[in-house]
């Protein structure tokens, strides 16, 4: 039996935000007899928060003010958050009510959160008999979270507060066993067994919410201008699984593993909610079977795979439910079409690859390649309104991903007091989309942000970004119109701007030591992509960056660029325009090239310096071993990409979209220090 | 013996597994929402949708455009400069579309129902919107509109002239259906709280609203209609009052309130133009502080004057800095709770009647202008008309269509984008243009179609850009606008 209890305590780069949390287990196991034995967990956690922070392209994140911020307002003139004798009625917004007091956001404008989480199985092993053994498993995970919003009097969105109080409540019960058999012949070993798996899932949300508040700051629901507005909503599903696994082997050389799984799952129309998926994977240690290890090739492995991996999706997308609607007796259609039969998700890989340790393990060497189809995943498809929806549930043909991933590493230096170890990595990736959903046609719309589009399109990447551009003249200049300003295109000339996915990524890491200093750094990297940043645009439009510095002295600009003629020739543009004219157009936000930038890097993200000290000193303390380290993480970044760190660019809140930046916290750097003893 | 024993553990969670798929159709019953609806469960949220998407249009195309309102300071660009975003038009077009299927369905749970009343006032809805969607755009799709359910996810576009050939049939046939003997049922509807008379004079209202839009094309013969219809009331009742007119009453209790979660941006920055408060200090109108607050200056020894109400040109050609006065902008009070959303009232009724007596299709357009002004003043909440108000040379009646046209235009303030209509139908009222106004100063005659329309139905979009003409351009005119 084990016990364990720990308690976290996690702050944030945002003052006032953060969680704590504590956490209690037990574990214990009896042996009933020498044939069962019985075991049970629990675990019990509890986190909670007095704010965590809201992120996004939104009133409520400090990321948008800081895009938004007057540069030239001191930080402080906001501090005191309330006007004099305004307290929790109006906020201090220095010369623009456009965006909200920090301050206000960080100590008023709160998210709190309460969450208590339980955690256990009990669970038997029986030995059936020489060779055989069941499991026999009921598993819960259960956690009721209670959540509140609360927004004082004069924030943008609610002028006079808003509180909401939400109630979740989910549970996951898990029952399985698994039978399984063992043996040895000869030279051979062999492992079978079946298992079954019956999977329930409840989710219930119940939400509460007032827009107005009768006395400020006082958040509950009593004191709402207005009647509480209620929703609630469940999710519930259940999944059965049959599965059976093989497993082969010969000599310790040759290994073979095959599995079988079929699933059952409610949240799938009928005919399809029972899907079945295979996988073999073998690997052959080539350098025992054909018995070649040596000084120059000490190991060599092959190895190959074949997997298939089914999916199935959240419930109730089979029928047509109406939304819920506000007004008493009433509901609207929904948005998104239900879809009567629908498809499991299947994705299929294979995978085969290398391993191989050359010259007495001085060099190791690692190369995968892949494939990955994934067919039939289940997505909400946008859809025109002119259809009567916005998106409809579809099978969404299917997408195929091919790479290379490839690890070489060096132990290029080792004597008694020095030894540098390096690893070297490289990867790159092919997207290609194969098949689009059924009924749709050409082309859709994976995802947008901003001004930017996820195109799908036959033959062409998954992660071609698409937007409106520069009108261009035959020989690639910027069209200008008379006006002086580049020219629009035409409404629906949309254009393919950029893939969003890198060439190839790669990284370096080293480890060196010498004597009782161990020295460590990771370089990596990516080269290709490209992001659209909506920041820039932003910025750009208020005159922000250093590279608005152009037109500054006699406040107009002449464009780079050529007009268009009436007898259809180019002449160069010699329009005069005022300078924040000339950069609201050029970057403006609907303009996807001008807004795109390469998102190539080279980072320093890791360095770290350790110091063991040595066993003489530490004599007869009775510490083992003392260790002092100092790390810095995300050091240096070497890109074009403006303001943000753009592998974190692509992070908007919760919601990823490979290619678009809409106003993120910029990636923090840290240090620290690490001592480290062991009794 | 082990053998047995494994494979009857397998058998036994096969039939395990086997018996649980059958809850699996109630597990995948969603516990909250409803599949079935009443003709009036879809019916508030579809008049109050389409209505605080109205007037929110009103406030940022229709009062630009038509020089209600600018946003200031704007040295340059700006949709009061004609200077027209691609994306415009992408708010109507998924708001129309969407309220329209939640308008089909309606209709589907009426005619289950066999109730006249409720598919006579879907037929109605149903015209109120796509009059509105192929005014903005021209060709839209309508007879393959919102049938995604039926399998069309790429539904062809129609011309203008065969969508107001379906709309007028359709208010036709709804008049018709009106049955004032039944009377509705359902959950009281926020228009005209179950009142079948009301609802039937709002069908015949947009009737001649929608008649009188497309009178230019004379092979429409919609004057003689339109003659027809102010012949016969008894037939086709219209509104006779402003009271009765199709006026959202917004309560302020939760759901119907204001769509301004915070008023004061109803007017942060923003000033109203010259041309729309001159006007009315012309007509030394009793609207203006209602509708305006008054402009102020400060003097040199640091006081605040007041100077009455005073707008800024839209379109302005220089710094901002040339406006030494603090302009005229928006009551708020027109925005909090409760206020009102117009959808059709009285007043344009009567300006429609002003305008077919003013042509010499009926008698008196005299009465019916004053009719008109009188209750344009109403709507707004104006207690007392001055009695000297028809006095002022400028408002009494001179027998054009452009005064007419002029006061036409400031009944129709703050609904939907029927001022920015009727000036592409009329050229009425003239509005000032200025140097720094993009498209050579000249109004545009419709929006873009939504910017992903070419992606998400090509087909459709080029259909559409055909009918146009060849392109997708804010200077096309549609079908009645030629």
């Amino acid at each position: 039996m084990r016990a364990s209890i720990g308690q976290t305590k996690n702050e944030w780069i945002m003052p006032n935000t953060g969680y704590e949390a504590i956490t209690a287990s037990i574990n214990s196991q009896y042996d009933i007899s020498d044939k069962i034995s019985l075991g049970a967990v629990v675990k019990y956690n509890n986190r909670w928060s007095d704010n965590l922070p809201s992120t996004g392209y939104n009133n409520g994140s400090i990321a948008y003010f800081m895009i938004f911020q007057n540069p030239n307002v001191d930080l402080d003139w906001y501090r005191n958050i309330w006007q004099e004798g305004q307290e929790n009625i109006q906020q201090i917004q220095p010369f623009s009510s456009y965006i909200d007091n920090p301050y206000l956001i960080a100590y008023e404008s709160l998210n709190t959160l309460d969450s208590h989480q339980i955690i256990g199985n009990i669970n038997a092993n029986i030995k059936l008999a020489p060779h055989f053994n069941l499991m026999l498993r009921t598993a819960i995970n259960t956690y009721n979270q209670e959540r509140e919003q609360k927004r004082p009097y004069s924030i943008n969105r609610y002028a006079e507060g808003y509180y909401q109080a939400q109630d979740v409540f989910k549970q996951e019960i898990n029952s399985d066993f698994l039978l399984s058999y063992e043996n040895q012949f000869n030279d051979f070993s062999l492992s079978a067994s079946v298992g079954g798996n019956n999977r329930t899932e409840k989710r219930r949300l119940n939400n509460a919410s007032v827009t107005g508040l009768v006395v400020p700051d006082v958040y509950k629901l009593s004191n709402g201008k207005n009647a509480p507005t209620l929703y609630t909503s469940d999710q519930n599903k259940e999944v059965n699984s049959l599965y059976g696994l093989i497993t082969w082997s010969y000599k310790d050389q040759i290994f073979l593993d095959v599995t079988g799984r079929n699933d059952w799952s409610s949240t799938l129309p009928k005919e399809n909610w029972s899907f079945f998926y295979p996988s073999a994977n073998t690997s052959l240690i080539l350098s025992d079977i054909f018995n070649f290890q040596g000084n120059t090739v000490s190991y060599l492995k092959y190895r190959f795979s074949y997997a298939q991996v089914g999916n199935d999706t959240d419930p109730y997308q089979t029928r047509k439910y109406y939304s819920q609607n506000s007004f008493p007796s009433s509901a609207t259609v929904p948005s998104t079409l239900y879809n009567r039969d629908f498809k499991p998700e299947i994705s299929t890989s294979y995978e085969t690859g290398i391993e191989a340790r050359l010259l007495n393990n001085r060099i190791n060497l690692d190369a995968t390649i892949y494939q990955i189809s994934t067919k039939n995943q289940i997505i909400a498809v946008p859809l025109n309104w002119n259809t009567g929806y916005s998106s409809a549930i579809l099978n969404a043909g299917e997408v195929r991903n091919r790479g290379i991933e490839l690890t070489l590493n060096g132990n290029l230096l080792e004597s008694s007091n020095f030894s540098w170890n390096t690893t070297l990595t490289w990867s790159k990736n092919w997207g290609k989309v194969f098949d689009l959903p059924d009924n749709i046609e050409n082309q859709y719309i994976i995802d947008q942000g901003g001004q930017a589009s996820l195109i799908a399109k036959v033959g062409e990447s998954p992660t071609a970004i698409y937007g409106y551009g520069f009108v261009r003249s035959p020989d690639g200049q910027i069209v200008y119109d008379t006006g002086g300003l580049p020219a629009y295109p035409e409404s629906g000339d949309i254009q393919y701007i950029g893939d969003a996915l890198p060439d190839w990524r790669g990284g370096l890491y080293n480890e060196l030591s010498f004597g009782n200093f161990d020295f460590n750094f990771t370089i990596d990297g990516q080269y290709g992509g490209i992001i659209y940043s909506q920041t820039h645009h932003k910025l750009t439009q208020q005159g922000k960056l250093t590279s608005t510095f152009m037109g500054r002295e006699g406040m107009t600009i002449v464009g780079d660029g050529v007009v268009l003629n009436e007898d259809g020739t180019y002449s160069p543009n010699t329009t005069e325009v005022a300078t924040q004219e000339w950069y609201n157009r050029y970057y403006r936000r609907a303009n996807v090239e001008s807004n795109s930038f390469d998102a190539s890097y080279l980072k320093l993200r890791e360095v770290s310096l350790r110091y063991n000290f040595p066993q003489k000193w530490l004599g007869n303390s009775g510490i083992q071993n003392l260790q002092l380290s100092a790390f810095g993480r995300n050091l240096i970044m070497v890109t074009d990409f403006p303001i943000y760190d753009p592998e974190t660019a692509a992070l908007n809140g919760n919601r990823i979209m490979p290619g678009v930046e809409i106003g993120q916290m910029p990636s923090p750097a840290t240090y620290g220090f690490n001592l480290k003893m062991n009794l | 013996m082990n053998k047995n024993k494994s494979l009857l553990f397998s058998l036994l969670a096969v039939l395990l597994i086997a018996a649980c798929t059958n809850e699996f159709d109630e597990i995948n019953s969603d516990p909250n929402r409803i599949e079935e609806v009443s003709p009036a469960t879809l019916l508030n949220p579809i008049i109050y949708g389409l209505a605080t998407h109205n007037i929110g249009r009103a406030n940022a195309i229709t009062f630009d455009l038509m020089q209600v309102s600018l946003p200031f300071p704007s040295v340059s660009g700006g949709l009061h400069r004609y200077d027209v975003s691609m994306g415009i038009g992408n708010s109507s077009w998924n708001n129309y579309y969407k309220w329209l299927k939640n308008i089909q369905e309606m209709k589907a749970a009426a005619d289950a129902r066999e109730d006249e009343n409720y598919q006579a006032i879907a037929l109605t809805l149903q015209a109120y919107v796509y009059a509105n969607l192929t005014d903005l755009f021209g060709p839209v799709p309508i007879t393959e509109a919102v049938m995604a359910e039926d399998g069309i996810l790429y539904p062809d576009f129609d011309s203008q002239e065969s969508i107001y050939d379906k709309i007028l049939e359709d208010l036709e046939t709804a008049n018709a259906l009106y049955n004032p003997e039944e009377s509705m049922v359902y959950m009281e509807d926020i228009l005209f709280q179950n009142d079948v008379e009301k609802w039937q004079r709002f069908t015949n209202s947009l009737h001649m609203r929608l008649l009188l839009r497309i009178s230019n094309r004379s092979e429409t013969n919609a004057f003689q209609k339109l003659t027809e219809m102010v012949n016969n009331p008894e037939i086709y009742p219209v509104f006779e009052n402003t009271e009765e007119s199709a006026i959202l009453q917004v309560t302020g209790v939760e759901p119907n309130v204001s769509p301004w979660g915070r008023p004061q941006d109803f007017r942060l920055s923003t000033k109203i133009t010259s041309f729309f408060i001159d006007n009315l200090n012309e007509w030394n109108d009793p609207r203006r502080p209602i509708i305006a607050t008054m402009a102020s200056e400060t003097d040199e020894d640091q006081n605040t004057i007041n100077i009455g109400y005073k707008g800024i040109p839209s379109a302005y050609t220089g710094p901002e800095s040339q406006f030494t006065y603090n302009a005229s902008t928006f009551n708020i009070e027109q925005v909090t709770n409760p206020m009102q959303i117009f959808l059709l009232t009285y007043a344009e009724v009567e300006f429609i009647k002003a305008e077919l007596a003013q042509r010499g299709f009926i008698e008196d357009a005299q009465t019916h202008y004053r009719n008109g002004v009188v209750a344009a003043m109403e709507q707004l909440g104006v207690e007392e008309v001055p009695e000297d108000y028809f006095e002022n040379p400028a408002v009494a009646y001179n027998g054009t269509l452009e005064q007419i046209m002029l006061q036409k235009y400031y009944a129709l303030y703050f609904t939907d984008y029927q001022q920015w209509f009727e000036y592409r139908r009329t050229g009425y009222p003239e509005l000032p243009t200025t140097e720094s106004m993009f498209n050579d100063g000249v109004m545009p005659s419709r929006l873009y179609y939504p910017t992903d329309l070419a992606i998400e139905n090509s087909e459709g979009y080029a259909q559409g850009v055909e009918m146009l003409g060849g392109s997708d351009d804010i200077n096309t005119k549609v079908w009645w606008d030629q």
